[in-house]
Parts: C-alpha cells; sequence; structure tokens
C-alpha cells in the first residue's frame, strides 16, 4: 500500500543541517494499523508529513498505491493527497464553520456537488456519532468531539489511507480511549489503512497491529505490536515498554533472602507470552525438578488478543535442580526468564 | 424647551449635507480601497517565505507599495495627487475629488491591517487544508479569509474611522463635509456654536462605526 524508499529530511538554515530523517524503509500493508513511535525530537512529525508531501522530502521516493508521489506534480500531488486523510493533534478545525461545514469542506474542494456532498456529511457525521452537532460550531464542542469532527473530515472523500499526527496526544486517557476504538472500527469497517505517530505507548498497544520505532531520524526497530512488546531490541524501545507494562520488580521483593544469597535459592522473573501462557510452567517445575516455588508477583495483559505475562517467582531446595528447572523454563518457546540477583538487574532488560 | 429646539435646528440643513458629505467621501473611499486594499494584503501574506505562494520578487513589491503610500502623509499625498486626481475625475476640488486621495492612503493602510489578519490564521488549519489537496486560491477564499472575518471587520472599523479623520483633513481643501464645515464656520468666522455641533456630529459618527464594528465582529466569531 505504501512504500517508504530511502526518505531523508534536511532542515537547512544558513548556519546549520538538522537531520530529522535519515534513510527511511517502511513498507506498509493495505489494512495495517501501523504505529510510529518515537521520542520527541525522533522525527516522527517530519515523517508522517513527508507521507503527504505537507514536507517535501530531501530525499527518497513515498509510493503510494503504486504512485510515487514525490514524482507528482503540483495537480497531481493535490489530487493523490484527496486518497490520504490527515488528523492532527490540534484538530485544526475551521472555527468559522459549523462540524456539518467543516465535514463538507474536503468535499467542496474536490468539486462534489451540493446534493453529493449532504448525505455524505449526514452518513460520515453518523459514523463518528456526532450527527447531533452538526450546527454546532469547534469552540462549542470538546476535544474528543472536535477529533470526531476532523476524522470524518479527514474521511469524507474516501481516502485509501488516514494519517494520524499524534490525534490523541491532547485527549485526556478516556477520550483517547474512545478515540481508538472509533480509529479501530473505522479499520475494519472501511478496510482503510490508518498510519499513525504517538509517543504513547498506549495507543500501539490498543490499536497497532505494526509498529516502527523511530529514533533520531532513524527506525530502529520493526515488527509486529506483539513481538516489540514481548522481545524489544533496542534500549529506546525497552523504554517504551516498561512505560507500560510493569516490568520491574517491585521493590519489596528485592529484599528477598534470595537476591542477595544465590545459596539460598534463585529469584527469578519469567515473561510468557501467547500459549506458553497456558502451560503449567510452575507445576511442571515443582513435579520435575522437586523444587519449591512461590510467586511473589503476577501480571497478565494482552495485547493484539495475545496474552502476555510476567511472574515472579522464589525457587528453592537443591540449588543443581534450580539451575535445570531455570534452563528447562529458557528452553521453551514464547518464554523468557532472568535471575534478578542484585541491586543492577533492577533495571529489568527485557 | 423651545430654544433647545430651535438651538437644534439651526444649521441643521447645512450639518446634514456635511453628514452626508462626509458619509459618501468615507463609504465611496472604503468600498474602492477595500476593493484594492484586501487583495494588496492577501498578496503580502501568500507571497512571503513559506507561505503556499512564495515568491520573494512580488513580496518585495507589494510590501514596498504599502511602505511607500503609507510613509507620506495625507495631507502630502493629497497636493500631490491633485493632477493624477484631475485626471481621474476631471477636477480637484469636492467631495468625489477628495476620494481619490481618500481611496489612495486607505488602500496601503487596508493592506496592512489585512496582513496582520491574515497571520493570526492557525498554520494548522492551512496545513489541514492543504493535506486535502486545496488549491492556493482555495485556501484563501475558504480558509484564510473566512477564518479571519472577525478580525477584517475590525480593521476596517479602524480604516474607516481613520477615514472621517481624514475627510475633515480633505475638507481643508474645499472637499466638503463636516471637517469642511468646522473650518470654514467654526475657524474663520468664528461660529463656536457650529464647530461644537460639528465636534459632537464627529464623536457620534466614530463612536457609532465603531460600536457597529465591534456588534458585527462579535457576530461572526465563531472562536
Amino acid at each position: 500500500m505504501i512504500e517508504i524508499n530511502n526518505l531523508k529530511k534536511v532542515y537547512s538554515s544558513e548556519e546549520k543541517e538538522v537531520i530529522a530523517l535519515s534513510g527511511i524503509d517502511l513498507e506498509i500493508d493495505k489494512g495495517d494499523i501501523f504505529g510510529i513511535i518515537g521520542p520527541s525530537g525522533a522525527g516522527k512529525s517530519s515523517f508522517i508529513r513527508c507521507l503527504n508531501l505537507l514536507e517535501e522530502p530531501t530525499a527518497g521516493e513515498i509510493i503510494v498505491d503504486g504512485q510515487d508521489l514525490t514524482s507528482l506534480s503540483t495537480k497531481g500531488l493535490r489530487d493523490a493527497r484527496k486518497e490520504l486523510g490527515m488528523i492532527f493533534q490540534n484538530f485544526n478545525l475551521l472555527n468559522s464553520r459549523t462540524v456539518a461545514e467543516n465535514v463538507a469542506f474536503p468535499l467542496e474542494i474536490a468539486d462534489k456537488d451540493k446534493e453529493e456532498i449532504k448525505p455524505k456529511v449526514d452518513e460520515l457525521l453518523e459514523l463518528v456519532g456526532l450527527a447531533d452537532k452538526a450546527d454546532s460550531y469547534p469552540s462549542q464542542l470538546s476535544g474528543g468531539q472536535q477529533q470526531r469532527v476532523g476524522i470524518a473530515r479527514a474521511l469524507a472523500n474516501d481516502p485509501k489511507v488516514l494519517l494520524c499526527d499524534e490525534a490523541t496526544s491532547s485527549l485526556d486517557p478516556e477520550t483517547t480511549h474512545s478515540i481508538l476504538d472509533l480509529l479501530r472500527n473505522i479499520n475494519q469497517k472501511l478496510g482503510i489503512t490508518i498510519v499513525l505517530i504517538t509517543h504513547e505507548m498506549e495507543v500501539i498497544k490498543e490499536i497497532c497491529t505494526k509498529v516502527a520505532v523511530l529514533e533520531q531520524g532513524e527506525i530502529v526497530e520493526v515488527g509486529e505490536v506483539i513481538d516489540i512488546f514481548t522481545k524489544p531490541e533496542t534500549e529506546v524501545t525497552k523504554k517504551f515498554v516498561q512505560r507500560i507494562i510493569n516490568a520491574n520488580v517491585p521493590e519489596e521483593l528485592l529484599s528477598r533472602v534470595t537476591v542477595a544469597n544465590p545459596e539460598h535459592g534463585r529469584l527469578v522473573k519469567v515473561c510468557f507470552v501467547g500459549n506458553s501462557a497456558s502451560d503449567p510452567l510452575v507445576s511442571d517445575l515443582v513435579h520435575k525438578y522437586q523444587i519449591d516455588s512461590n510467586i511473589l508477583y503476577g501480571n497478565i495483559d494482552k495485547i493484539q488478543g495475545i496474552p502476555f505475562g510476567t511472574l515472579i517467582i522464589e525457587l528453592t531446595g537443591d540449588l543443581d535442580q534450580i539451575e535445570d528447572g531455570i534452563q528447562y523454563l529458557k528452553d521453551r518457546e514464547n518464554v523468557r526468564v532472568e535471575v534478578i540477583t542484585d541491586e543492577e538487574s533492577v533495571s529489568i532488560h527485557y | 424647551m423651545k430654544n433647545l429646539l430651535a438651538f437644534i435646528i439651526k444649521d441643521l440643513d447645512l450639518l446634514i449635507t456635511g453628514i452626508e458629505q462626509t458619509l459618501y467621501m468615507v463609504g465611496v473611499s472604503m468600498i474602492i480601497s477595500t476593493i484594492f486594499g484586501v487583495p494588496l494584503g492577501v498578496g503580502v501574506v501568500v507571497t512571503e517565505p513559506n507561505n503556499i505562494l512564495e515568491n520573494k520578487q512580488l513580496n518585495f513589491i507589494l510590501s514596498g507599495i504599502i511602505n511607500i503610500v503609507r510613509s507620506i502623509p495625507f495631507i502630502v499625498l493629497m497636493v500631490a495627487l491633485i493632477p493624477f486626481t484631475r485626471v481621474l475625475v476631471n477636477t480637484s476640488i469636492g467631495t468625489t475629488a477628495a476620494v481619490v486621495p481618500l481611496t489612495i492612503a486607505a488602500i496601503p493602510f487596508i493592506g496592512r491591517i489585512v496582513e496582520s489578519s491574515l497571520k493570526e490564521v492557525d498554520k494548522g488549519v492551512i496545513e489541514a487544508a492543504q493535506s486535502m489537496g486545496a488549491t492556493p486560491w482555495e485556501i484563501i477564499t475558504k480558509v484564510l479569509l473566512p477564518e479571519s472575518l472577525p478580525s477584517l471587520v475590525l480593521g476596517l472599523t479602524i480604516t474607516a474611522i481613520t477615514l472621517i479623520g481624514f475627510s475633515a483633513i480633505a475638507g481643508a481643501i474645499g472637499a466638503g463635509g463636516l471637517g469642511d464645515i468646522a473650518v470654514r464656520y467654526g475657524y474663520h468666522r468664528f461660529e463656536t456654536v457650529i464647530m461644537v455641533k460639528t465636534v459632537l456630529l464627529l464623536i457620534v459618527l466614530v463612536q457609532g462605526v465603531q460600536t457597529f464594528g465591534n456588534w458585527l465582529a462579535n457576530k461572526l466569531d465563531h472562536s
């Protein structure tokens, strides 16, 4: 659907050059909800603005549906943009127009007839749940409602792709949730491809199917959301994951005798994904290796419907048996084991 | 009571003619200068660097025109324009002749006012319109002007009031209007009563224009 080849963006002023994006390659499939996450200043905003050429890339290709946007004429680009809806962090609605007139705006731009516009606007407002607000002005709406208008407006010309520029960053958590629900519905109902940028891992976790992690203008990690959550490889990704999945060992557990004194046993953290979550791991340990295991902490979450959890278990008994038991866990697919030994391992390396 | 009525009625015809002439001069020059001033202001904004129709040369020229005309004091402009006025309206005295320098002075004034109003429009809204494939013309007519309309109305109100002031200066060279009456009767003939009456009328006129402008801007403002 979207193919990005060697996308570069450099901002140059007289004094210096700032490299915002240094050669990005990315493929986004039809129907994906593709998230791009990164700390501020990573180039997220430049990236999404380059996708519809609101910012002109310094180099590279943006191929949408087989058409390289960077090669188009001004006129061609304007037409191509009608296939790419966009919503914004600050909604960017026209204050001088009512909700219905705001949604009608892109249809006017596309030279649609009045008779065509009216039913389409009604349909879109119905879709985003704002049919009763058609004649209100944006200033009379809450942030969440304004973003719904933004979404309706972005969908007016039946685009193939919806670009979301920090669409929920200025909304409270509950409103964020409802907007994300709406985006997911739209994705499923209309089959529209969604590309979103965010600095909130919560957003990625809640609706994305794939994610790319952007740092200093480069994509450092890309893949299925579940993989990024369970097997983050870079520091920046680990930080994002930790923010929403409590991977840290609760403070009080660190005073356990096994942490400082390995001769008494081991404190281990076990992370499991998917089907392994339903395997009787702990009872296997007890039965096969005659180890005493005491569950001290547990947490389970779902990402894209796949269970994903963390257990902290204290293993005591024969030390050799414990080592074998740990190895047994390590050999399982989709299970990650870590022995908690001292202060250093507290800053968990997932 | 009777005296008061007589006081008011006295010179009434003269003052009504004065008001009519002032309104005519200000009204006509407002209309013509808006027709030219709005595109001038829009032109200055959209040709700026990083704007929708970036054009360094054109921006320099348009901005230059505004600055040059605005740096000439109105009374000087009026006199300097006499030959031009004569060519245009076949006379250099009277209310119609005064419309010419008033309009020329108001065009760059409006240009600057439009410029500052348009610059208040949120860049994000323009970006949103661009992301929908809007042409520069559509952005100007459907985004920039409607979004800044309340601010434009207030700016045009300021222009109208300034023109009322300028029209009084024009009165000094025989343009008619309230300013002319004040100078001729009040100043040259020491008829203080007429002077006071014209001043009061001017105050009411300015107040009325400002109140109307505020009301209209408020009505148009949905933000």
